[in-house]
């Protein structure tokens, strides 16, 4: 085996090939960075360059595209804080907050780090094992993977935050918007208003881009910007912009553990990176002694979701090269690829093609090396980028946020949902709700109820088949353990908490005090604000229990068991859930405190939703150059930045420029001038 | 001020100028380049088969043809963007069997069949039924035999399509077949990975879900249930040489809006048959698992309105089509 990989390696260092090599990493990154672009892409639009090539070649620079867009991905997710790619979302908070304190480089180098040891970790498992552990992959069926979606689900413990309940409350808000597309029984329509675009359902990238960055966008427009500052503040010590002894020391334990999730995940087919990275950083979070640090900037974090998602991708090649079977998207293309060369994926493939084979598995070692050295010559171009004053980047995040939500599906709809997210992602904000694990439970949410809805087709409506396989038992074993560990170390910190608070109220008697009346401010309590978000989230479940499911959700007879279980007994939790939340807010009414409104900043932020508005009618009406020349105009004027001769240039290179790379680069049409629509 | 009204003006005159350069003199259609909408995401079979003809018709209509996916729906998206475009000839599109005969009766749809001028039929999908390699049933008359026995078995299927081929077996033999248990799966590949888990007993899929595996000896094919044999496992007979008067027809098919002029779509129908002959492109249309074939644009349309008002019948015994408005 050694002698063929030696072989392998003499075939992809050729000049000829590794030049393939090169080229794939190299536009996989660039297209990952790119928010709304993803791996998936970035490979289904480099196969047409790689049919006429030879198979080696050709598949190498495939796999580079897609180990390159994986990294790529966190790229925009740490310094403009939104994920190139979904597989990124893990590492937004802890990346962009790095970035924030001015450790951009440092943050870019740690996820780089640990993308490239995860993905080496992942590849060396692949070489050595393929074909046994593909075996294993197998067992999961209906039952197992139920119990993996709930084992996975717990990762809402970590991702909370300061309020489980809350966390678990947006979990199943998560859940339930899952729900809308195809009924996984029947693949008749369901709460899709007889829009034919829901039909699929949410679309994950314009969702996540509405999520996680158009709120951070409207909290920048909430002060205006006084002092025109840079959006990633410059590097204030030597060691801000490498890892440092201490960083390394923090880093290998989540790397291992996160290198270790997501291969297994990778193994198992139809998990993908972006679960990989939450349970990456899940991990990382248990074998923490800095949890605190969790979500403000946490290295170990970083190093765990950057080590799970891209381990998931040469693992992913597992059930690829063992059995045939892709394991993601991504790796359904690469099929594709396979077979338009004449090779079979599959067990035969080690005696039909060896020298193919272990060129790529050479192919993948080699591509990791390039992956690390191109970033790294890269990086310094990205950050410099980033670093552009915040009044001329917002509005031109905005307008790559609008393209990346339209990209994929090439969709106005699509900008529409990214938008209406920014909007529920800001109140989510605002009541102090974590936007995570809404990823989390919108993630899930198929795996749980497509297998469970399965799982009882198949043995006809018995629960116990749940529990049957000892894999499956292992898993629920497993999950009990999970739960117990999240539930003790709340108890801990809880106890922590009071004996700290204990101490301080013998210093100073902490007593909320009504801050005086200001002009321009309107004062709130706290407590009627968020039991006010709360009972806004029950009487939703409650229309939605009413009024909504009953006309949308139904039974058909003799397709197993009742299709309006799972919905339902989401609703009940989440009820549940929202009132005990609702109690504890009424019983700690007293010492919540006020929160200042200012009407200055609230007019501003309206301003910046009908912008919003317009901009997405303008796009439908005008299409993408006018409305966007316009829209950074706009926003550059909203934020202050009123200097023409800064921002009428950009006003037009930027669209210029974004509208040349998708419609002549990428062959991605952006909207047209619906009047030069022939 | 001023000099941001000048700049201003400036700015939109370049974005005019920029949008405006692609307007072209009147000549012989097409004297621009054409518009087609693929209803699927890139990367997938219908994608790459589509883009595969694409690549050879523009050569005889001397211009180029860009594809645009546009995904979603379950593949109707495309249809109704490209039944609102104005019937010029330079935007053209994949108007296949699935959105024109299946999604109508699932869902609701904004287009009609008669919303199109269809170019051409240009390859049939192909489905078979499948059982993993260590199965006990050997043929497809075992398998009968199994069902008329009244064994429960479970078919693993990404959509009610696939599905569909055992009710309408039942029918063709007057055999009750309520035994044959349906478990959805998301996808063609996630079936495969079911039925060689063992975790269901039997697949109707495609060749890209099924060939590789036979190949490789994981799996057997038991029968096609399209009219046609498999052009990559050419030994399997059809379920109509194996005596049951029954198939499942699905063809790849291109359109234009309706209201195109006949010279034009006749022309393109002309670009097209010539793409499918092309034996290159057939060689490389069977590898993605299609069977290449030709059918006039009439002779699809009343494929397609033969093929709806049948699914239609169908769909509506299983109980699986859309509801009526209230």
């Amino acid at each position: 085996m050694l002698e063929l990989l030696l072989n392998g390696f003499a075939d992809v260092l050729a000049p000829g090939n590794l030049i393939y090599l090169v080229c794939g990493v190299a536009a996989g990154i660039m297209l990952g960075s790119i928010p709304g672009l993803t791996a998936t892409m970035g490979i289904a639009m480099v196969i047409p360059l790689t049919l006429t090539l030879p198979p080696i070649p050709s598949l190498m620079m495939l796999m580079g595209a897609y180990k390159g867009g994986i990294f790529g991905g966190s790229i925009s997710a740490i310094l403009l804080c939104a994920p190139g790619t979904s597989a990124a979302a893990a590492t937004v908070a802890d990346g962009h907050a790095l970035a924030k304190a001015g450790k951009a480089i440092k943050a870019l180098k740690i996820s780089l780090t640990a993308s490239v040891i995860g993905d080496t970790f992942s590849d060396i498992i692949l070489i050595l094992l393929a074909v046994n552990l593909a075996r294993v992959a197998l067992q999961f069926g209906p039952g197992e993977f139920t119990a993996v979606a709930v084992m996975a689900l717990t990762i809402v413990g970590p991702a909370s935050g300061k309020s489980l309940l809350k966390g678990l409350i947006t979990a199943i808000l998560g859940l339930l918007i899952a729900l809308i597309g195809l009924d996984p029984g029947t693949s008749l329509p369901r709460l899709t208003f007889d829009l034919n675009e829901l039909v699929d359902g949410i679309s994950l990238i314009p969702m996540l881009i509405g999520l996680l960055t158009i709120p951070e966008i409207m909290a920048q427009y909430e002060q205006r910007v006084r002092q025109v500052t840079a959006h990633i503040p410059p590097p204030t010590c030597k060691d801000d912009t490498r890892i440092t002894r201490r960083d390394w020391k923090m880093m290998v334990r989540p790397m291992v553990s996160g290198s270790l999730m997501g291969t297994c995940i990778g193994i198992v087919p139809g998990l993908g990176p972006t679960l990989g990275a939450f349970m990456g950083y899940d991990a990382a979070w248990r074998q923490s002694k800095h949890r605190e640090q969790f979500g403000k900037g946490s290295v170990e974090g970083i190093a765990g979701a950057e080590s799970g998602n891209n381990a998931v991708s040469g693992a992913n090649l597992v059930p690829l090269l063992g059995l045939g079977v892709p394991g993601d998207v991504e790796a359904a293309i690469l099929v594709g690829a396979f077979l338009i060369h004449d090779l079979t994926p599959g067990p035969l493939i080690f005696q039909e093609a060896p020298q193919v084979v272990y060129g790529v598995y050479a192919g993948l070692l080699m591509a990791n090396m390039l992956l690390y050295c191109i970033a790294r010559g890269l990086l310094p171009m990205f950050t410099r980028a980033a670093s552009l004053r915040v009044t001329v980047i917002f509005p031109l995040m905005l307008v790559l946020c609008a393209v990346g939500s339209y990209a994929f599906n090439q969709s106005l709809f699509d900008v529409g949902v990214a938008f209406t997210f920014g909007l529920i992602g800001y109140a989510l904000n605002k009541l102090n709700y974590p936007r995570a694990t809404f990823l989390i439970g919108f993630i899930l949410g198929p795996l749980l109820e497509d297998n469970f809805r399965r799982a009882m087709v198949i043995s006809e409506g018995h629960y116990g088949f749940l529990f049957e396989s000892p894999l499956s038992i292992g898993l629920w074993i497993f999950t009990v353990l999970s739960v117990g560990t999240i539930l003790y170390s709340r108890f801990r910190q809880r106890e922590r908490q009071a004996e700290s608070e204990a101490e301080a109220c013998e210093v100073e008697h902490l007593e909320p005090v009504r801050p005086e009346r200001l002009g321009g401010h309107v004062l709130v309590p706290q407590a009627a604000l968020q039991m006010g978000g709360s009972l806004t989230i029950l009487a939703v479940l409650g229309w939605c229990y009413f009024y909504l499911f009953p006309t949308w959700i139904e039974t058909p007879g003799g397709f197993g068991v009742s299709a309006v279980l799972f919905p339902n007994t989401l609703l009940l939790l989440g009820s549940v859930l929202c009132v005990l939340l609702a109690v504890n807010q009424w019983r700690q009414r007293g010492s919540m405190g006020y929160a200042q409104i200012k009407l200055n900043s609230a007019k501003r932020v309206l301003a910046y939703v009908g912008g919003m508005g317009l901009y997405l009618l303008a796009l439908d009406m005008l299409g993408f150059m006018i409305s966007s020349v316009a829209g950074i105009l706009g926003f550059c004027y909203l934020l202050g930045e009123r200097n023409p001769k800064l921002i009428v240039p950009l006003a037009v290179v930027a669209p210029v420029a974004i509208k040349v790379l998708f419609e002549y680069g990428l062959e991605v049409q952006l909207p047209p001038m619906p009047w030069l629509d022939d | 001020m001023r000099s941001f009204r000048l700049a201003t003006i400036m700015a939109l005159a370049a974005v005019l100028m920029l949008s405006l350069s692609s307007g072209a003199a009147l000549a012989e259609y097409p004297d621009k380049p054409i518009t087609f909408i693929v209803n699927y995401g890139a990367g997938g079979t219908t994608d790459l088969t589509s883009r595969l003809l694409c690549s050879v018709a523009e050569k005889p209509l001397g211009q180029p043809i860009s594809v645009v996916n546009k995904a979603g729906g379950g593949g109707t998206v495309g249809p109704t963007y490209l039944a609102t475009r104005k019937p010029n000839g330079y935007t053209i599109g994949v108007t296949s069997f699935s959105p024109m005969g299946v999604a109508p009766h699932l869902m609701k749809v904004n287009y009609k069949i008669k919303d199109f001028a269809f170019i051409a039929g240009v390859c049939r999908y192909l489905y078979g039924i499948a059982v993993k390699a260590d199965s006990p049933y050997k043929t497809f008359g075992d398998l009968m035999k199994a069902i008329e026995g009244g064994k429960r078995i479970t078919m693993a299927t990404p959509s009610p399509v696939q599905y569909i081929i055992f009710p309408r077996l039942a029918a063709a033999t007057g055999k009750k077949m309520d035994n044959v248990i349906w478990v959805r799966y998301k996808s063609g590949k996630e079936t495969t990975v079911a039925l060689l888990g063992g975790h269901v007993d039997l697949i109707v899929g495609n060749p890209m879900d099924i060939a590789p595996q036979v190949k490789t000896g994981q799996m057997r094919m038991l029968a096609s249930a399209s009219p046609v044999r498999w052009p990559l496992l050419p030994d399997v007979p059809t379920l109509r040489e194996l005596g049951y008067k029954t198939d499942i027809d699905s063809w790849l098919g291109f359109a234009a809006p309706a209201g195109i002029k006949e010279a034009r779509r006749a022309k393109l129908q002309a670009a097209f048959k010539a793409a499918v002959a092309d034996k290159v492109i057939q060689k490389k249309m069977v590898d993605l698992g299609m069977a290449p074939m030709f059918m006039t644009g009439p002779e699809y349309e009343k494929f397609c309105l033969k093929g709806y008002k049948d699914m239609g019948r169908d769909l509506k015994a299983l109980g699986l089509s859309k509801k009526k408005k209230k």
